[in-house]
């Protein structure tokens, strides 16, 4: 309990007919858990409500030593990038980028290195006069994590973020993320329903179903026990990215 | 068969000819008689000859025949006659081709034409010999394409049964057809310009008036009108009223709509259905209740006139409070749609971004709906500035220009309203395509951006 960077205990709401958690959940500095379920589990749902879309009905998200549960999503710390990315059509990439610095009371000259340094780790330095529109799908989503890294988020919360990507933008995305990994000390979340590659990026992964997490752990210990069959089927995809070395 | 065919009717016109040369009822030696004569022998003659041809003779024998004893009697004179007769191989010979080389569909336009020409110039309006002429030669020449053909005959009809809006209605009529010719789509293309056929009528409805008085216009009028202080006046008055309406509408109506468009609440739905309640009741009926309410007798409108030290009837004050309540549907309806369109995940991510709420709203939500609430602020302001009805009962003065349009036209007529109605008309016109053509410096819907499943920069796309 202590040494968890992020801990989220008793989660629960209800979306309409829809019921997530309750959920408990520890993270320390640096993990990197891949949350995996089919469709309409409530990965997204989850994300949001971490990042503050949907107030909780019971529970509490403690982050850093601050419990977020009741701030606004402005003030949570928190990198979001959705599905879609959301990246603002009527700004440049340039523009979509620095959105967030105008919110960070951090002097120009340090407005100007953070951004200059997240630029040269997604690599989108190519990019920064485009339009949303004019961008491919692995492009946006390099800018969507780009834009979001950028506040130094403390969570970093990624919803499907090499859905629909061909298999060569699928693996520059992984390494780049990757790398943006092992370049900041955030927490990540990253939700996928399918891609069994992940697999190797995490160094935990749980599974969810009907709004609760039902399975926690490292990778390895899925390969036995009553989900066996449910994460295989996942992995089935086939991994041609090598399985990653744990995090120190 | 054939050759025997050519040479009976050759027979035919040489007997008949001789016949009633002898009998004075023809001058056997009048130049053109002469000449068809010949004319008649030598295409049976070079047509015996080559061995092909024998329709477009035998219908020239046909044709000079009835000419030589029946058309000169029909028309008015003997060039007429001749020129219609001329005009007439032209039209046997344009057929001949057509039915030879272009598909059926020609052919029947082309013989229906002709008909429907014969029975406008010819039947219809008696004595216009000339005019069947100068229309069969035109018709000649549109007759290989059907879209020449349809603007062949929206020009006729626009001439011969539209006075004295001809051009305007050719003008209108030549819009739908390059409009439906010129449509593309899908699968569906061909039943959507039926569509398309079927519906653009009803814009014609709309266009033409406009375009007659605008047509109609005396310029000198106009100019005069300019100069009459109390037109002016009337036309700065809506102005002003109309711009003010839509700043109150703009201040509470697209704040009151981004509210709708993101919250769910018991009585949402009976709420934005009350929206459009100003559309639904008649205008007079607004009036009268704008003024059981506001009026200078009563409680609320007395208090008003306490406050603000004027009353709100009979006021410029009167006027807004009018245009507001009909111009309100336009306004918050429209900007509900433009902030529906907007995804709540891009506020979410600002938010996540750091920004505030009020920061979030400015510079995301709003500046993405900024197309839709401008555009429903440009229907307001219309709306506002040529209401009526409820403005007349609320303020019949000062007069704003809808109601000087009325007053005049009370008070002189229809004619002497006609060049304040078309000055009236071109100054909307141009407010409205002027704010239109600012619209479109906004930046587009965010729905505008295509999902983008393919992660290869688009310029590389075309190459693989």
């Amino acid at each position: 309990m202590s040494d968890a960077f992020l801990s989220i205990a008793g989660l629960s709401l209800s979306l309409g007919q829809f019921t997530l958690g309750p959920i408990s959940l520890e993270l320390r500095r640096r993990d990197y858990l891949v949350l995996m379920g089919a469709s309409g589990c409530g990965k997204t749902s989850l994300l949001r409500t971490i990042a503050g879309l949907y107030g909780l009905a019971a529970g509490a998200i403690v982050c850093n030593g601050r419990d977020i549960s009741r701030l606004p999503p402005q003030r949570r710390r928190i990198g979001y990038v959705s599905q879609g990315q959301s990246l603002f059509p009527h700004m440049t990439v340039r523009q979509n980028v620095q959105f967030g610095l105008d919110y960070c009371r951090i002097s120009p000259a340090e407005q100007v290195e953070r951004f200059t340094q997240i630029v040269a780790l997604v690599g989108i330095g190519h990019l920064l006069d485009r339009h949303p529109g004019s961008l491919s799908g692995g492009e946006a989503r390099r800018v969507g994590l780009a834009r979001a890294l950028v506040i130094k988020p403390d969570i970093l919360l990624l919803d499907e973020p090499l859905s629909m990507l061909d298999p060569r933008a699928r693996r520059e995305l992984l390494h780049i993320l990757r790398h943006i990994h092992d370049a900041t000390d955030s927490v990540t979340i990253h939700v996928t329903h399918e891609a069994g590659e992940l697999w190797a990026q995490g160094r935990l992964a749980a599974v969810m179903q009907a709004g609760r997490i039902v399975r926690f752990g490292p990778p390895e210990t899925f390969a036995a026990g009553p989900f066996r069959d449910y994460v295989r089927n996942l992995v089935a995809s086939g991994p041609d990215v090598p399985l990653r070395e744990d995090a120190p | 068969m054939k050759n025997g065919i050519i040479i009976a009717l050759l027979a035919v016109h040489l007997s008949l000819y001789v016949a009633l040369a002898t009998t004075s009822r023809i001058a056997p030696l009048e130049l053109l008689n002469v000449i068809l004569l010949a004319a008649a022998v030598a295409a049976v003659v070079l047509t015996l000859r080559a061995r092909r041809g024998y329709l477009f003779t035998a219908g020239l024998l046909i044709l000079v025949i009835g000419h030589t004893y029946v058309g000169q009697y029909a028309a008015s004179d003997a060039l007429t006659s001749g020129a219609i007769l001329l005009a007439s191989a032209l039209v046997l010979y344009v057929g001949i081709q057509i039915n030879r080389n272009l598909p059926v569909w020609h052919w029947l336009v082309f013989v229906a034409s002709y008909l429907a020409l014969y029975g406008i110039f010819i039947l219809h309006l008696s004595n216009a010999q000339p005019l069947f002429v100068m229309f069969l030669l035109l018709m000649t020449a549109c007759s290989r394409s059907l879209r020449l053909m349809a603007y062949f005959w929206a020009a006729t009809i626009g001439l011969t049964f539209c006075q004295p809006y001809a051009w305007e209605a050719i003008l209108s009529s030549f819009f739908i057809i390059s409009a439906v010719h010129g449509a593309r789509g899908g699968a569906t293309a061909g039943m959507a310009r039926a569509f398309l056929l079927a519906g653009l009528p009803l814009m014609t409805l709309v266009l033409l008036p406009v375009l007659v008085v605008i047509a109609q216009g005396d310029w000198h009028d106009i100019a005069r009108l300019l100069r009459d202080r109390r037109i002016t006046d009337a036309i700065g008055m809506t102005v002003i009223t109309a711009t003010i309406a839509t700043g109150v509408l703009a201040i509470f109506g697209v704040p009151l709509a981004y509210a709708l468009s993101r919250l769910r609440f018991r009585g949402r739905a009976l709420l934005l259905s009350l929206i459009d309640l100003p559309i639904v009741i008649p205008q007079s009926a607004a009036g009268i209740a704008i003024l059981m309410v506001f009026g200078r007798r009563q409680l609320l409108g007395g208090w008003a006139w306490h406050v603000l030290g004027t009353p709100l009837d009979g006021t410029a004050v009167g006027i807004c409070l009018a245009q507001v309540f009909v111009a309100l549907p336009f306004l918050v309806r429209t900007a509900v749609a433009a902030f529906d369109a907007v995804d709540p995940a891009m506020e979410l991510t600002a938010l996540t971004l750091g920004a505030g709420p009020w920061s979030m709203y400015r510079r995301i939500s709003l500046r993405l709906a900024a197309r839709g609430v401008f555009l429903g602020a440009v229907l307001a302001w219309a709306r506002a500035a040529g209401e009526f009805g409820a403005v007349v009962l609320v303020a019949p003065t000062p007069e704003t220009a809808p109601i000087a349009a009325f007053n005049r036209f009370n008070s002189v007529g229809l004619e002497e309203t006609a060049p304040l109605i078309a000055l009236l008309l071109l100054f909307s016109l141009a407010m409205f395509f002027l704010l239109q053509l600012v619209s479109r410096t906004l930046p587009d819907p965010p729905s505008a951006i295509p999902v983008d499943l393919d992660s290869r920069p688009p310029g590389q796309r075309q190459a693989a």
